[in-house]
């Protein structure tokens, strides 16, 4: 069958009145459960497991699909509007999404961020279905020497998203690493800093850590210096007005575009996802930009390129999971899962043997980005409204909720301990100038990473030299170690011509070389 | 201005990480770093603490041989810091509570605590926040999304 073929049985699945209502349910239940902050995806479709058992295969993906691509927005929300992020894609959004919120432009960033994952979706569905399938062969090259190497380069690419310094940022990395490991050993059962604690047994929960250091620090900090707060910008009240204007459009445009290809290209490598790319996204933006200084101030650039980032990863995804059988993710993994108990075996032959599945979901994904933008941009307005709740009852509302989140992941209120003494940690971390930003997400990256080192020694039997003999993974090592030299030449460059620079004043002002200098 | 911004806040800080970067190469070293001819439990968690103690190291000596500008005193009102004590004890007595007194003793306790003490809103606000949250999340994550909410041992104990 030619692609023209496959594309008309994928519209006829897609466009059928049964798949539609679904694809709608999936999308706005993601939209809401990425809202709330730890009730993530993963638990959603968890939930919804023995739902999609009564539906055919393709209208089960559709479900689980939206939900997951929908929920990546809803996060973004509550990443914007109180600084937590619902979903770990969204971590990196609160940087400059709550700023611009902070500065009278909430809706702007929620615009951006709903018109970039838009155009992001539709272009990477239109590209998942003409070079989808060449690139999953592809990504089959891909072992466990090219993901460790993959990590790596991610993790000292993280360094870059703080905004503190780049020690600070790689000693956080380390402390995510850390903590990523505590827990029973996968392969060899031993326990690992539980301390004999029942509640440390299966290791910290992602969004126990994001909303203890995130949510609850901020909810602190926010306590202790509300004198000392100015009272939050106005809002505006007519949408049009809330929405992008010409100048953010401009400004917006090259991120779009670029988010999207990086996002696209990360979600098809298996081990990939919305996580790494929104992170690299932004790490991107703020390398290329002509204004750096504007990262973490409010810049658009660092909300467009990571929000069309994540929703093209999110969807770019779908591809490893479809063709090869590899998951990107714990929720693409419950797709699996749904997959497998309706006895679909997901691989290179799905595309042939099941057509409707295969193309039905990659189209359904237009028909989803349709209705979540339908669906969000009119809302906006009410969103905004959100920030007009005074924070002290806002407060009480927000841990409220993050321990509903907590509480649900396991139904054990260990984490909802966890969750305080991580809000303490992260109060204190703000303190001393350390950003949880870089420690979050090493922390997501530390079981990848530990799992291919693991492997790659294995096939090495010890050596390091299989990171070497290998073209792709040679080619990480080496861009890492660019980025490390680059980044080490950079500082000691700006200390010598800070050192020059002092130098010269105090010659030609004597009587400034008493005078202390500045920080 | 932070704790970060004097040299003595960044060397206890540093410090601290250092300490615990220590302590987990300690512990990693008794877990093993190769074990019958595969990668030990221990090796991915010492080569983590490692790198965070050369770090911390670094950050230590920098911090040392750097000349810090006298600090200005931080101003943090008195109101503040029993603001941000009480949350803290509500948020620790809200976790420890949860299970023995149920999600809605222990929530309504929880926000009595925080927005009449800690945030000092008038009781025509307390009393419909306090409400509203209850009906909300039950109806929300309990009905519609199926949360298990805790009904409280405690109440099992006392009515037999």
């Amino acid at each position: 069958m030619d692609l023209l073929g496959f594309l008309s049985i994928g519209f006829a699945t897609a466009l059928s009145w049964s798949n539609i209502l679904v694809c709608f349910a999936g999308v706005f239940l993601g939209t809401v459960i990425g809202v709330l902050p730890g009730l993530g995806p993963t638990a959603t479709v968890s939930l919804l497991l023995p739902l999609t058992f009564t539906m055919n295969p393709a209208s089960a993906v559709i479900l689980m699909a939206g939900i997951y691509y929908g929920s990546q927005y809803g996060g973004s929300l509550t990443s914007i509007l109180v600084r937590i992020p619902g979903e770990s894609a969204s971590v990196v959004t609160c940087i400059d999404g709550y700023e611009m919120a902070k500065r009278g432009r909430a809706g702007a960033a929620l615009g951006i961020a709903a018109f970039g994952s838009f155009i992001a979706g539709i272009v990477v569905t239109i590209a998942l279905f003409f070079v989808g399938p060449v690139l999953a062969r592809f990504a089959l090259r891909f072992g466990p020497p090219e993901y460790a190497a993959l990590v790596l380069l991610g993790l000292l690419l993280v360094t870059q998203v703080s905004q503190t310094s780049c020690l600070n940022s790689l000693i956080m990395a380390c402390l995510g690493l850390l903590l990523s490991t505590v827990g029973v050993d996968r392969i060899h059962g031993d326990q690992r800093f539980t301390f004999g604690l029942i509640g440390l047994f299966n290791g910290f929960n992602v969004a126990v850590l994001c909303m203890g250091l995130f949510a609850i620090a901020e909810l602190l900090t926010s306590a202790e210096g509300r004198e000392n707060t100015p009272k939050p910008v106005a809002q505006p009240r007519r949408l049009r007005e809330m929405l992008p204007n010409r100048e953010e459009w401009r400004r917006s445009t090259l991120p779009i575009t670029r988010g999207t290809a990086l996002g696209f290209l990360l979600g098809i490598l298996p081990g990939g996802g919305a996580t790494i790319a929104s992170f690299a996204a932004y790490v991107m933006e703020r390398r290329i930009s002509k204004h750096p200084e504007r990262f973490g101030q409010g810049a658009i650039e660092g909300v467009a390129g990571p929000e069309s980032a994540n929703n093209a990863a999110a969807q770019a995804s779908f591809i490893p999971l479809l063709s090869l059988g590899i998951p990107a993710n714990a929720v693409l993994a419950v797709v699996l899962a749904s997959l497998l108990v309706q006895g679909v075996l997901p691989g290179p032959t799905l595309m042939t043997k099941s057509p409707d599945l295969f193309f039905g979901v990659i189209i359904s994904m237009l028909v989803g980005n349709v209705i979540l933008v339908v669906l969000n941009v009119p809302l906006i307005s009410v969103f905004v409204l959100l920030l007009r709740v005074p924070i002290s009852i806002l407060s009480p509302l927000i841990i409220v909720f993050c321990v509903i989140g907590a509480y649900s992941l396991d139904n054990s209120s260990a984490d909802v301990l966890m969750m305080v003494g991580l809000g303490l940690a992260g109060y204190l971390m703000r303190k001393v100038d350390l950003d949880p930003a870089p420690l979050v997400l090493a922390f997501v990256l530390g079981q990848i990473f530990e799992t291919a080192l693991q492997q790659s020694l294995l096939v090495g039997r010890g050596s390091l030299g299989v990171f070497l003999d290998r073209p792709i993974a040679a080619f990480l090592i080496g861009c890492s170690v660019c980025l490390i030299v680059f980044q080490a030449g950079g500082a000691i460059l700006a200390r010598a011509r800070a050192a020059a620079g002092r130098g010269s004043r105090n010659e030609s002002q004597p009587m400034r070389r008493f005078s202390r200098p500045p920080p | 201005m932070t704790v970060q911004s004097t040299r003595l806040g960044r060397l206890c800080s540093l410090g601290l990480l250092w300490a615990v970067g220590i302590l987990a190469i300690a512990m990693a070293l008794r877990l093993g770093l190769w074990r019958s001819g595969s990668p030990g439990p221990g090796l991915f968690p010492f080569l983590a603490a490692l790198a965070i103690v050369v770090l911390a190291t670094i950050g230590m000596m920098a911090a040392a041989l750097r000349r810090w500008p006298a600090a200005p005193a931080e101003t943090i009102h008195a109101r503040g810091r029993w603001r941000i004590a009480l949350y803290v004890v509500a948020l620790i007595a809200y976790a420890l509570l949860l299970e023995p007194l149920g999600f809605h003793a222990a929530t309504t306790l929880a926000l009595l605590v925080i927005s009449r003490a800690a945030e000092r809103l008038r009781w025509r606000t307390v009393v419909p926040l306090i409400a509203g949250t209850l009906f909300f999340t039950h109806l929300v994550f309990a009905r519609w999304l199926g949360v298990y909410f805790p009904a409280g041992t405690l109440w099992g104990d006392l009515l037999g």
